[in-house]
């Protein structure tokens, strides 16, 4: 115990005296750390959803892969609410199955409202689902119809109180109403989870609203499943495989198992299991252990540069009989304390970052000091530091010998001098890929947000459409059309890159009655060509003064390409029933966003299918002026105020690399800041031991200039050839992420140089104060100290 | 206690072999003391470092206590440099972070003493160098003879049989330097066997016995007698 003191009290001594140096580690270390355990937390955030379901591992939603125009599979989540009962009786290995179908609604009383999720579900829900209940409900609920289960959470916000069983609640969805019975409140589910609802509803209610629900090939419901026994997941698999298809040979639809466990983190597609989130996850673990390395290789650096002076006192504790084992442990256990104390430092950056953490990216992420997970993981990571860290210089240090140490002279070893810059290097390294990519990122972000879709998207205005402004279509837009700016409007449910309906019930001469190709519908009205600048190939547009018209198809070219129509103008294709003649085919026209290919999209005549206005104003004029009165327009058709109108460049966007972009950003900024940390340590040490030399070289006529150029060429090697290693990596990184982008921006060139221009003049700004004070200072001063 | 036969130091540089010292054959009983004369450069460190297994002879035999020291392994070393040894160097070499207390207890703390025993033991020494109430405080507040006063403290503090100086009064002026050489004379009054290197005569004359180097070769072996005439 006393041993331990004495320890304890040289040490503090030690960090104190050379304590700008314990400073510098100790900042880098608790962010390093504080690093790891945010990468930590995030992902033990997301991997460790729906924990608290009992049957967790038992647990698969039955989801169906849907083949698209060119052979890929792609998963489809909502079935027919018939399939539930069919996979029971064809499968015995399934204990139980439940449907659920999650729907929006507004709680209502009087002016009040609320917006909530529901889900309607099977009486079974709670058989597979273990939700725990506030009171000493039933465990296995029978939900009448009109009666209604609600959490804890939305009880408090509603009703003020969880007292509230046998009150009624009134639900609103567009104009229905439905007044139900509060039957029982269930316990907030802990976060993170798959299945997020704030009331329960009973399934028979949503078949009575919804009787098409049933039929085959419909999109209606989640449909999970409980397994008596987990290894039977691929059994099942084959024996309801094919169930959709044998139903009906034109669904070309393939069922598959999609485990619970699996959520949130991976995807399916073309019958494989694909990273999603995990690559997030692979992501953030990635950058999280790279910032550790970072702290901990300037540790190392440090203490190198540090222990230089140390090397004697080794020496002297040789000479007094320390073995090699007992120097180790004193130096690694020195490096242990600092890291202890870093460890404290950066659980209170954690705390202080957290709840801005969790707003920007949506999470609910906390420190859980029950957690055993959690502390076992902080031990490891102070036992890695430590030892990462700590190893290196202790063991130069005990692999001293007193003969060369205690004579003054410090032999530094080439090996040892190699091994330190390779450190720096590696250091530069790090910072250098991450801003390479970040940049790469924000170039792909540019060319989507920027991406010539056929028209302006800052002179491009969307409204949403509301029943008033749908009844009364046609005086809206004449009335529009004669505000003077406006160069076009038309009424659609596709706005360009942003999404469209789908239909598979399209069919053509020559069709191969197996195909179950699918196509993007567009419905609209004969303006769209000028609104969004529609390229025309071949034929012609609708003209409003050919009544017959409406009956026709305009086609792209991916649509004529899958039909294998030779000559597609004139030919006749029938989509949903309707029979027509394709009138023109366009090119170049995006119905989804960017991140995949062109899709086979048809343009028919149908504006009362259309949710969104859009309005295209003529170049240069001003949006808030023709606001104003589109508003009095408006105010005319739309008395209940209705929705706000919308620049097109203002909505989001659709391919979200915000979220990337900021990881990234956070991490570069971070991985910089810790190398640089790094540098600004080891050159306060080198102007520091080259005093001498460079007082010589004064004294002997060179000048402030060359002394300078010396230093600052001395740290530029280490980042040029930081540089080289990081190309080839930074180059496969950004080739990697850009091909995940069917339109994506060719590979950016000056990011390769403008990236370790960054690192490179942060870099010498950090090192330049010490380099300028040692290149100037008198060298009678410097050579005064010998 | 020590044999050196036929010791040879040499480094070997790319184009040829420079010997530090050239057939040393040298034989210290228990008890002596011994004072190693010569210019700068002449291996007298070299010679002391490879009596103290700081260092290991490129040829030749070294015994002590007729044991074989060569080839020893590392854990072997230790154990003579805690149980045997005793090392004073020109610059004191004190830790500067530890008290003197502290750098007096580090080589006890090694051989493994327990606090108490360690407590009198230092309190014995400091008593005897008169220095109890220095004993909070920190090398660089001390004068340099009362730094070697530490470091000699610190060398024998672990009862080692052979204490070995290099240049102990280098840094010294002659007035603290005289004071370290009654120290030491008292120490091998007290039996301990000593040897140390000097470039001053008059100190030389402390031991019973002087050896002078030139080259790494032994010019001459001779009782010191000049001292005894002087003592
Ligand atoms: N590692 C080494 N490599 C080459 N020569 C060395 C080495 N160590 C010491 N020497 C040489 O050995 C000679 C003797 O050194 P030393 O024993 O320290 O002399 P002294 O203590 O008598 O002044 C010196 O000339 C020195 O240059
Ligand atoms: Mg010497």
């Amino acid at each position: 115990m006393k041993n331990f003191a004495t320890f304890l009290r040289i040490a503090l001594r030690y960090l104190w005296r050379s304590r700008t140096y314990s400073l510098l580690n100790f900042v880098c270390l608790a962010f390093g750390i504080s690093c790891s355990i945010g990468a930590l937390l995030y992902l033990s955030n997301q991997l460790g959803h729906d924990r608290f379901h009992v049957n967790r591992d038992r647990l698969f939603q039955v989801d169906a892969y849907v083949a698209y125009f060119n052979g890929d599979q792609f998963p489809k989540e909502y079935l027919s609410a018939a399939l539930a009962g069919k996979i029971v009786s064809e499968a015995p290995e399934i204990a139980s199955v439940t449907r659920i179908t999650g729907t929006d609604f507004s709680l209502v009383d009087g002016p009040r409202a609320l917006e909530t999720k529901a889900i309607y579900v099977d009486d079974s829900f709670f058989d597979l689902f273990t939700y725990p209940f506030l009171d000493g409900l039933l465990h296995r609920p029978h939900l009448e119809s009109n009666t209604v289960l609600i959490t804890r959470d939305l009880a408090q916000r509603w009703f003020g109180t969880t007292d509230c069983i046998g009150k009624s609640l009134l639900l609103q969805e567009g104009k229905m109403q439905h007044l139900m019975n509060v039957e029982g409140i269930l316990k907030d589910q802990p976060q993170p989870a798959t299945l997020r609802f704030d009331m329960v509803l009973p399934y028979r209610d949503f078949l009575a609203a919804n009787p098409w629900s049933e039929e085959i090939g419909s999109t209606a419901t989640e449909t999970w499943i409980l397994l008596r026994n987990r290894d039977d997941a691929r059994r099942v698999e084959s024996r309801i495989r094919d169930l959709i298809k044998n139903q009906e040979s034109t669904l070309n639809q393939q069922l598959f198992l999609f485990p619970l466990n699996e959520k949130g983190i991976y995807g399916y597609a073309n019958g494989h299991r694909i990273w999603k989130e995990m690559q997030r996850i692979f992501l953030v673990g990635s950058i999280g252990l790279a910032i550790l390395l970072i702290a901990c290789f300037n540790f190392i650096n440090l203490a190198m540069a540090v222990n230089f002076k140390r090397f004697r006192e080794a020496g002297i504790r040789k000479v007094a009989g320390a073995g090699k084992r007992t120097i180790v442990i004193q130096f690694l256990s020195e490096t242990f304390l600092l890291v202890f104390i870093s460890l404290l430092g950066a659980l209170s950056l954690v705390h202080l970052f957290l709840p801005g953490f969790n707003t920007r990216f949506g999470t609910a992420i906390r420190l859980d000091w029950e957690d055993p997970l959690m502390v076992a993981f902080l031990v490891v990571v102070v036992l890695f530091t430590t030892l990462v860290s700590g190893m290196m210089p202790a063991l130069f240090l005990a692999s001293t010998r007193p003969v060369h140490t205690l004579k003054g002279t410090v032999v530094q070893t080439q090996n040892y001098s190699i091994f330190r810059q390779g450190l720096i290097v590696f250091q530069f390294v790090i910072p250098i890929v991450l801003l390479v990519w970040l940049l790469t990122i924000r170039v792909q972000d540019r060319y989507i947000a920027n991406y010539d879709l056929g028209f302006d998207k800052e002179q491009m205005v969307i409204w949403e459409l509301t029943d008033p402004i749908r009844a009364h279509a046609g005086g809206f837009k004449a009335d529009l059309k004669s505000i003077p700016g406006i160069h076009s409007i038309s009424f659609t449910n596709c706005i360009p890159s942003r999404g469209t309906r789908v239909t598979n019930d399209v069919g053509w001469e020559g069709k191969d009655a197996s195909e179950k190709l699918h196509f993007w519908c567009v419905s609209t009205d004969g303006d769209y060509d000028k609104v969004t600048g529609l390229r025309i190939r071949e034929g012609r547009f609708f003209n409003p003064a050919f009544p017959t018209d409406s009956a026709c198809y305009l086609v792209n070219d991916v649509a004529a390409l899958v039909m294998k129509l030779k000559k597609p103008i004139g030919s006749q294709i029938t989509v949903e029933g309707r029979k027509g003649m394709i009138l023109g085919t366009f090119s170049d026209f995006h119905a989804l966003d960017l991140a995949g290919p062109y899709v086979p999209t048809l343009i028919r005549l149908d504006p009362l299918k259309a949710n969104s206005l859009m309005i295209r104003l003529d170049p240069g004029v001003p949006y808030a002026s023709i606001n104003r009165q589109m508003q009095q327009v408006y105010a005319k058709y739309e008395p209940t105020g209705g929705v706000q109108p919308n620049l097109m460049s203002s909505l989001p966007d659709y391919s979200d690399l915000k979220t990337p972009s900021s990881l990234v950003g956070i991490a570069s900024f971070l991985a910089i800041l810790l190398a640089c940390m790094g540098f600004y340590g080891l050159s306060s040490f080198t102007a520091e031991s080259r005093t001498k030399e460079i007082g010589i070289r004064k004294v002997n006529g060179a000048g402030t200039a060359s002394i300078l150029g010396l230093l600052l060429r001395n740290y530029s090697k280490w980042v040029l050839i930081a540089f080289l290693i990081a190309l080839p990596i930074a180059v496969a990184l950004s080739l990697v992420f850009l091909g995940r982008f069917y339109f994506h921006a060719p590979l950016p060139l000056w990011v390769f140089v403008a990236a370790p221009l960054m690192a490179y003049l942060t870099a010498i700004a950090t090192v330049m104060a010490h380099a300028w004070r040692t290149a100037v200072r008198n060298p009678a001063d410097a050579l005064r100290w010998e | 206690m020590i044999h050196l036969a036929n010791i040879d130091k040499y480094y070997d540089s790319r184009f040829q072999r420079t010997f530090v010292l050239k057939d040393i054959n040298l034989k210290v009983n228990e008890g002596e003391f011994v004072s190693i004369m010569g210019p700068s450069g002449s291996g007298k460190s070299t010679l002391l470092n490879i009596i103290g297994l700081l260092d290991q002879p490129s040829a030749g035999d070294y015994q002590l206590d007729g044991q074989s020291m060569l080839n020893l392994r590392e854990k072997e070393v230790v154990g003579f440099l805690r149980n045997f040894m005793g090392f004073i160097f020109q610059a004191y070499h004190l830790i500067e972070e530890m008290t003197v207390y502290e750098n007096i207890e580090t080589p006890l703390i090694y051989k493994g003493v327990k606090s108490k025993d360690r407590q009198a033991m230092i309190a014995d020494l400091l008593d005897r160098f008169n220095m109890v109430a220095k004993k909070e405080l920190f090398p660089t507040q001390l004068s340099g003879g009362q730094q070697q006063l530490v470091g000699i403290a610190r060398a024998i503090v672990g009862k080692p049989r052979l204490l070995l100086a290099d240049e102990p009064t280098g840094n010294l002026h002659s007035g603290q330097g005289e004071m370290i050489m009654e120290t030491l004379r008292a120490l091998n009054r007290e039996g301990m066997t000593i040897v140390q290197v000097t470039h001053n005569e008059k100190f030389a004359g402390y031991g019973s016995r002087i050896i002078r180097l030139e080259d790494g070769y032994i010019r001459s072996d001779q009782p010191a007698l000049t001292t005894e005439r002087i003592a």
